[in-house]
């Protein structure tokens, strides 16, 4: 009798292996709750209703709500004023289980009320269940939807440092310093197109000034992708016509290292502190970016060491070999080999950027445009009396949130077979 | 050792100059006007008059040295005046550039603008027996002429001063000339844009006499400038701050390093027994509770009368003063100094204490180790001479993060527990716009991080042979 052998792949294994640690099951356990929690924020605390009967006629103001924050719906004029949702007459209504938005201020519960002390609320379905803050808003309503936003920062951080980090860690690990050859006129080709863009990225009459350098930063990206395309064309066409010019080797790996090691140089977060300083309209999306691109050192250097690792392989070889471009050796070769570590530390990386945005939060410094956790506990700065409900439930947030992503990365480095 | 040592400094220099750069490029691109937000008083436009005001902010932008071109050479269209960064109030510069992006015409704007200057002038020499409702809605015309980005309301409001002067004829006859000549430049100015001018690019040399030059000797010399807020200067703001934050550091790193190092080596020799799961737990569970959230805990808990707990006080290291005894100071100091260095030492120690487990148990594994035991050495000594040392390279590598990583955590630490240290100055700095010290401080973190990363590769090359010794081959190779 034969028996029948099914390979289900390295990724079936990797996810049995994780799946049946400690670290893999707290982290699914956890991941799981932290998602439902965080997409499901808006409908588990909100100022708006999910249903009103108003002289007679139906609204969902909590799903009109959505489409009339994105501007394709305006409010029935029934529901207006629509600002202050709890105190109007309805003929029947029925609130979310917290009736309250982050931002909605309670002006009756001013000047942090706690859960325990005496509040001023109709009925015990407006109760604040965990206090207000300074400015009255409801905690609870802060406390879910800063999941939220929470999932988002780390999303931002992790991305734009997964762009810029695989870019340069990618071009430095996979090149070298002898793998990058150019000849002659696509270099010229590239020294001349990039100050070009440079300065029309800066120059343009159509760029507004009051994008910041922020903005003037997307510009450039935007202007000097273009004129690399068209340069990597005309560089080809270059060396059809051409094709026996002298090579020059640019040395990608120095100069990328060179770079990493000055942003190395400056202490991460006073680099960040001041950055954000730096910023003519912050918010967190910004902020976040530019958490992102400090990260992106760190990521970039652990990059190149993988792609390091694997140019040596010799599946890579046989790639090379059998005449493989560049485009298909890095895209199928090289990087789904390094997937694995490299989702390791973007798992720590997420928990990284939700500590560092609570701590910036929690310094003052950047943008009050929402209420984060970082926010909530960032009131107790400077003061001479600690309200414990502001600094109870946000750190146990932040701390079951950060503790999931640290186990998340360590179950999947145990399940990689990692250490 | 001494030509590594000297290798070493040289591959330091350019970094360290390229961050020198790099910061000072970072220090030019902070939002607004420093000079009208650090002489706000001092130039208050209701006061002053248009000359003096002009004067003045060039007086103010000398003293801070940013009367100068920002580089040697700026890369900017045809279109643009070589003389751009002379131009008094960051305001007038840019709405100055938003006209000519629209026109392209230099020598026109700059016309144009010149006769606005001299209406204003001519407005304000009025004598004072000339009062009438037209001169102040002239006056309230001129103005908006002034600050109008936009041709066409330009067009308008230039018109309509016109037909003032035509109702009024005393402000006709004193002020018409001007306003006739005002019109014609704007009618000129509308009628020749040189659009064309705008699109090509020409570079401007302004010569060696400029902020970069100034201020990167500057940094080499030592001095970072001046504080915005009190005058002082930075080095001697940053000094003192810097006291404090290092006095945490001193206490804090080597109590985290020696509490890692047991913690650590007895975990791994006693790997996966109950203590070792149970401090794996413990330690993860730290390493994953944010240290901002524990200080909070631990200052709330800990000065709290009505617990009877208050050891320390929320105002921290400020109840001190200049006339407090000698014995006061210290014994507030250490009163207040021992939650922030505990709260230094354990982010680090949970770090530092993983890192030891897994490299003591790498090292326990060695063959060296099976022979030690085996020729019957004592297990203390097994585990202290011959493991532990090969283990300890990790631990200063992480030295070199360590350091800076301190003093990036003081931030945090310094400002819940108002220690008047480096994180302090920092986020206050920050806060009043005091960039001077802002950068001071970046560049000194650069310093410290570079100097820690240089200890710790002269301590790898002196503790082991093998990296000195290659070193010094591929040198001579080379």
């Amino acid at each position: 009798m034969k028996k029948k052998v099914t390979s289900r792949g390295y990724w079936y294994n990797v996810w049995q292996r994780f799946r049946v640690r400690r670290a893999g099951r707290l982290a699914i356990r956890s991941l799981q709750g932290f998602l439902l929690i965080a997409f499901l924020s808006p409908f588990l605390a909100n100022e708006r209703p999910v249903y009103a009967k108003v002289d007679g006629h139906s609204f969902f103001p909590l799903f009109q709500g959505f489409l009339v924050d994105a501007g394709l719906s305006s409010w029935n004029e029934r529901l207006i004023p629509a600002e202050d949702w709890l105190d109007k007459t309805y003929d029947k209504v029925l609130f979310t289980f917290i009736p309250y938005s982050p931002s909605s201020i309670d002006h009756k519960n001013l000047g942090a009320r706690g859960p325990f002390e005496r509040q001023r609320v109709q009925s015990w379905r407006h109760w604040h269940w965990m206090g207000t803050d300074k400015a009255g808003r409801d905690v609870a309503a802060g406390m879910l939807h800063g999941a939220l936003l929470a999932l988002w920062v780390g999303f931002i951080a992790v991305s734009v440092a997964l762009v810029l980090g695989l870019t340069f860690g990618g071009l430095a690990g996979y090149f070298g310093d002898t793998g990058f050859v150019l000849n002659r006129t696509t270099l010229f080709i590239y020294v001349f197109f990039l100050p070009l863009s440079l300065f029309y990225a800066a120059y343009l009459p159509g760029n507004d000034e009051d994008s910041g350098w922020f903005g003037l930063l997307i510009n450039f990206l935007g202007l000097v992708i273009g004129p690399l395309v068209l340069a990597y064309l005309l560089a080809a066409l270059g060396s059809r016509l051409f094709p026996n010019l002298k090579k020059i080797t640019i040395p990608l790996d120095t100069l990328v290292m060179r770079f990493l090691e000055i942003v190395d140089a400056i202490p991460s977060i006073i680099l960040v502190l001041a950055l954000i300083a730096t910023l003519k309209q912050p918010s967190i999306t910004y902020m976040m970016a530019i958490v992102g691109i400090i990260t992106s050192a760190s990521l970039a250097r652990f990059v190149r060491a993988e792609f390091l690792k694997v140019r040596k392989q010799t599946y890579m070889e046989a790639g090379r070999a059998l005449g493989f471009d560049h485009i298909r050796l890095i895209f199928r070769h090289a990087l789904p080999n390094a997937v694995g570590p490299l989702l390791v530390l973007l798992s720590f990386s997420v928990a990284a950027a939700i500590t560092t945005e609570s701590s910036l939060s929690l310094l003052g410094v950047g943008a009050a445009d929402k209420v984060t956790w970082g926010s909530i506990l960032g009131q107790l700065r400077g003061q001479q009396e600690i309200e414990w409900w502001l600094a109870i439930f946000p750190g146990i947030a932040i701390f079951f949130t950060v503790i999931t992503f640290k186990s998340l990365g360590e179950g999947l480095s145990e399940a990689l077979g990692e250490k | 050792m001494l030509r590594y040592f000297l290798k070493r400094i040289l591959i330091m220099a350019p970094t360290l100059l390229t961050a020198l750069v790099f910061i000072f490029a970072l220090s030019r691109l902070v939002p607004g006007d420093l000079v009208v937000e650090q002489f706000e008083e001092e130039l208050d436009e209701s006061r002053l008059g248009e000359e003096e005001l002009l004067i003045t902010y060039q007086r103010k932008a000398a003293r801070l040295g940013l009367d100068k071109p920002v580089f040697y050479l700026s890369i900017q269209p045809a279109a643009y005046p070589d003389t751009l960064y002379k131009i008094p109030f960051r305001s007038r510069r840019e709405m100055l550039i938003k006209l000519l992006r629209q026109n392209g015409n230099w020598p026109a704007l700059e016309a144009y603008f010149t006769d606005i200057g001299s209406f204003k002038r001519a407005l304000q020499a009025l004598p004072d027996s000339i009062q009438s409702a037209s001169r102040s809605s002239l006056g309230q015309l001129i103005n908006d002429l002034q600050y109008t980005t936009d041709f066409s309301v330009a067009r308008v409001l230039a018109k309509r001063s016109s037909n003032l002067l035509q109702k009024d004829a005393v402000l006709q006859k004193a002020v018409g000339a001007t306003n006739a000549k005002l019109n014609q430049s704007l009618k000129y100015l509308i009628a020749h844009p040189q659009k064309g001018k705008l699109l090509l690019p020409s570079v401007v040399w302004h010569g060696f006499d400029n902020q970069f030059q100034h201020t990167l000797l500057g940094y080499f010399k030592g001095d970072l400038g001046v504080s915005f807020q009190d005058g002082r200067p930075v080095s001697g703001k940053i000094g003192r701050a810097l006291g404090w934050t290092l006095l945490l550091s001193f206490f804090a790193l080597p109590i985290a390093y020696l509490i890692a190092i047991f913690l650590g080596v007895k975990m791994a020799v006693k790997k996966d027994s109950r203590f070792d799961k149970r401090a794996n737990t413990v330690l993860f569970g730290l390493y994953a509770l944010p240290s901002f959230w524990v200080l909070l805990v631990l200052l709330y808990v800990f000065s709290n009368p009505d617990w009877g707990m208050n050891f320390i006080s929320i105002t921290g290291m400020m109840d001190l003063d200049e006339n407090s005894t000698w014995n006061e100071w210290l014994s507030m100091s250490t009163r207040q100094l021992v939650l922030p260095i505990l709260c230094l030492i354990y982010p680090a120690m949970t770090v530092l204490a993983r890192q030891m487990r897994s490299s003591m148990i790498q090292a326990l594994n060695q063959d060296f180790v099976r022979t030690a035991r085996a020729k019957g050495l004592p297990e203390k000594v097994v585990i202290w001479k011959h493991a532990f040392p090969n283990a300890a390279f990790p631990l200063i590598t992480f030295l070199g993060s360590l350091l800076p990583d301190m003093v990036a955590g003081s931030i945090l630490v310094e400002n819940i527990f108002n220690i008047p240290g480096m994180g302090q100055l920092l986020i206050d700095s920050i806060g009043t716009q005091d960039w001077p010290v802002v950068f001071g401080i970046i560049i000194l973190g650069a310093l410290l991080s570079m100097v820690s990363l240089l200890l710790v590769d002269l301590a790898y090359a002196w503790l082991d042979p093998r990296v000195r010794f290659n070193q010094d081959n591929s040198m001579a190779k080379a």
